[in-house]
């Protein structure tokens, strides 16, 4: 079986805003339980990517925090694979210097000790189920230096304003140009394949005189000779941009259909362990349509909503279509509706928080 | 490697009063706390007490708790210079054997315990649920320079016949053992947690082996010949929160426990006395719009559309539209179908219970339910 190494690549434009001020959206919150960047570490390694390499673009320190407790939580076998960290620490603070091709220049010398034919890259804000095999036999058939993902969303073209599109050429094989076109349906899923060996060739070659390229332009570069094939991906797909998406999205996972196709037990979502304990309801508890992680008290009135790890919420308070991080704790006969609650936050009693469903509240303490 | 003090877990109980709960499991691995299994108490205790080397000690259904106890990973006894390792009987150059009784498991495995050249052994049962600093206890053993101390906690005088029974003087040395007394003079029950000065075990495991009788037991045997030498043993009495969760009532009753007043501190989040188990990589719980839930626990992986009310809800457990779960503790992976009720019950792991199915209606006392049988 042909091997894939896997690099996590978080040089992403996106932001979650005040979210992700100063931590990048790979460990931003997630349904309670998750970081972002566990559902692609999750599913790389549910298709067999025991090798993993996480391009870091900066803020790297709750990264390496969440990541600390050793590669075996994500079921990585820790002898034949591994996850490490490519980071250029130097140039993290220029922002011009600062793109994935540089970074994966200056660690270039790793990508020589493994044996892997091939190096898929992808993205943490995007979760799918895509199958990273069945990309590898569409690479290896095609014969192309580069295979792309993309997925044709013409049924929810309006969610994907502003994000790069694949125009194909005539034949539907291959990879014309990236285009922001909103009429276009087809998105780019920020996830391809190449060889090795051919990335090593490309790192290599490049003239440092030149201007620092992205990845992205690498592959605009060989869409102009021809040589990059496309993979339809026609699965579930999130693609979490801003935290107006952030946020409804992640209330849309309320939906019993989105859990049935997010959370299938062939594909488990692995994650840092806290051996929190369970989840205590009180006697005036009273919950509804919530996702609701392990260690929490509740006592108050939830619905609509997502709590993380050991958040308290006692008794009267009432909290309504928000997302509430670990650790919060949300005082009597306080009212939240529509907001985000930072971790470690304290809601005083009787306290009123409302934002709208266009512009959440965002509360720190 | 030298260690100061090494651990023995017996674990090869098989706890009959727990019914078809140990059908297929070791007393040991039986569910607890909507998350754990009894044995992560000890293990986990053994843990935060900075032990490094402990030999688990497995016979009924040893095959299970090997599988999850691997390498101890799960409670961190991991690391370089720790070792958790399960020793189950098999055979050596006299032949095959089992462990017959407590103190022939450690006779057994002295070469186990000789490698580490330790100074002290704490021995501890797998079948409690309780937190305990051991280190606090080898403290106790040190200062009193004896040759072992055992660890009681008062019970209630009127349970105290149900019980070994320490009676002590007031410099906490043991005068007397009273197995089950009728009319006991004392209120310090035995844990079953002992640690010896390793010398005296050696010394009094090799005279009990020349005994020959089925059975060698700590309690039975050797203790008592301990007293009779006049051997240096104390109490060592424990204020905290311990169970013995051997019958299905006392189960059901140490869960309820922790819904009602939660003595033992298990679902207190400050706790810095965390216990440690397997990870069940679980979604988070989903509650629906149409569920109610009240003073209860629930562990990740639950879905629930019905009423749960004052009951223990372990991960992955299915609760569909418009069921009922009062007073009841549902182990993993089991769904309570559509409109179904059941009330003080113990829901064994991985059972379905049929749409509209009332189960133990007349609630007088506890049922277990395992695969479409119901046992009292």
């Amino acid at each position: 079986m042909d091997k894939i190494l896997g690099i996590v690549n978080l040089h992403s434009d996106c932001n979650f805003g005040n979210l992700t001020s100063k931590k990048s959206i790979a460990t931003t919150s997630f349904l309670g339980r998750y970081y972002f960047i566990d559902f692609i570490l999750s599913r790389f390694t549910n298709c067999n990517i025991n090798s993993i390499e996480i391009l870091v673009k900066n803020n790297p320190v709750s990264l390496f925090k969440h990541l600390s407790v050793g590669a075996k939580e994500w079921s990585v076998n820790t002898q034949t694979g591994g996850i490490n960290f490519m980071y250029n620490e130097l140039e993290s603070k220029k922002n011009y210097l600062n793109t994935d091709f540089n970074t994966l220049l200056h660690n270039k010398k790793y990508l020589y000790n493994y044996n892997h034919a091939f190096v898929l890259f992808a993205p943490c804000e995007i979760i799918s189920n895509i199958n990273y095999q069945e990309l590898m036999e569409s690479h290896i058939l095609s014969g192309k230096l580069i295979t792309i993902a993309y997925k044709n969303c013409s049924d929810e073209l309006d969610l994907f304003t502003g994000v790069d599109k694949v125009n194909l050429s005539d034949d539907g094989k291959s990879l014309k140009y990236f285009s922001k076109d909103d009429s276009n349906p087809d998105v780019y899923m920020e996830t391809f394949i190449i060889h090795r060996t051919k990335l090593i060739e490309i790192l290599e070659n490049f003239d440092l005189d030149d201007e620092i390229p992205t990845l992205k332009d690498i592959i605009s570069y060989a869409a102009r000779m021809g040589d990059v094939n496309v993979y339809k991906y026609n699965g579930m797909m999130r693609y979490f941009r801003n935290i107006e998406n952030y946020i409804d999205y992640s209330l849309q996972m309320l939906n019993p259909e989105t859990y049935k196709k997010l959370f299938d037990s062939n594909n488990p979502i692995y994650t840092r362990e806290y051996n929190s304990i369970p989840t205590i309801y009180g006697k005036n508890a009273n919950v509804t349509r919530c996702y609701i992680a392990n260690g929490c008290n509740i006592n108050g009135n939830v619905s609509n909503s997502i709590i993380g790890r050991n958040v308290i919420v006692e008794k009267d308070a009432t909290i309504n279509n928000s997302i509430i991080f670990s650790y919060a704790h949300i005082k009597s006969g306080s009212i939240i509706e529509d907001a985000i609650i930072e971790n470690s936050t304290v809601v005083e009693e009787k306290v009123k928080i409302k934002g709208n469903i266009k512009k959440p509240a965002y509360i720190q303490s | 490697m030298k260690q100061e003090l090494v651990a023995m877990l017996l674990a090869g109980g098989r706890g009959v009063r727990l019914s078809k709960l140990t059908k297929s499991v070791a007393k040991p691995a039986v569910f607890f706390g909507g998350k754990y299994r009894i044995i992560d108490f000890t293990l986990s205790n053994c843990a935060n007490s900075a032990i490094k080397t402990i030999g688990v000690l497995t016979q009924y259904e040893g095959a299970s708790l090997t599988e999850y106890i691997g390498d101890g990973q799960k409670w961190g006894l991991d690391a370089n210079g720790s070792s958790c390792v399960v020793l189950a009987p098999g055979e050596n150059g006299d032949g095959c054997y089992f462990y017959n009784g407590t103190a022939d498991a450690i006779y057994r495995n002295l070469s186990f315990i000789e490698k580490y050249e330790p100074e002290y052994v704490l021995i501890l049962s797998g079948d409690h649920v309780y937190k305990m600093d051991y280190t606090k206890m080898l403290h106790f053993h040190k200062s009193k320079n004896a040759d072992i101390t055992i660890s009681a906690i008062n019970v209630p005088i009127k349970e105290a016949s149900r019980f070994g029974i320490i009676n002590a003087n007031e410099d906490y040395s043991i005068y007397e053992f009273e197995e089950k007394p009728e009319n006991p003079k004392s209120t310090l029950a035995s844990m079953g947690i002992y640690i010896f000065t390793y010398k005296k075990l050696k010394e009094y495991l090799e005279k009990e082996n020349k005994n020959d009788r089925k059975e060698h037991d700590f309690g039975k045997h050797v203790l008592p010949t301990m007293l009779k030498d006049n051997c240096k043993m104390f109490v060592y009495p424990f204020d905290g929160y311990w169970q013995d969760v051997g019958t299905l009532d006392s189960l059901w009753k140490t869960n309820m426990d922790l819904l009602d007043s939660d003595e033992l501190g298990l679902l207190n989040p400050n706790s810095t006395w965390k216990i440690y188990t397997q990870d069940s990589y679980s979604p988070p719980q989903y509650i629906s719009s149409s569920a109610t839930v009240s003073n209860s626990i629930i562990n990740q992986g639950c879905y629930i559309e019905g009423n749960v009310k004052h009951s223990v809800i372990f991960n992955d457990v299915k609760i569909e539209k418009n069921a009922k779960v009062i007073d009841s503790v549902v182990l993993p992976g089991s769904i309570i179908k559509e409109g179904a009720c059941v009330k003080k019950c113990i829901i064994n792991q991985n059972i379905v219970i049929d749409a509209n199915a009332v189960v133990n209606d007349d609630d007088k006392k506890i049922c277990l339910v395992d695969g479409g049988e119901v046992n009292g």
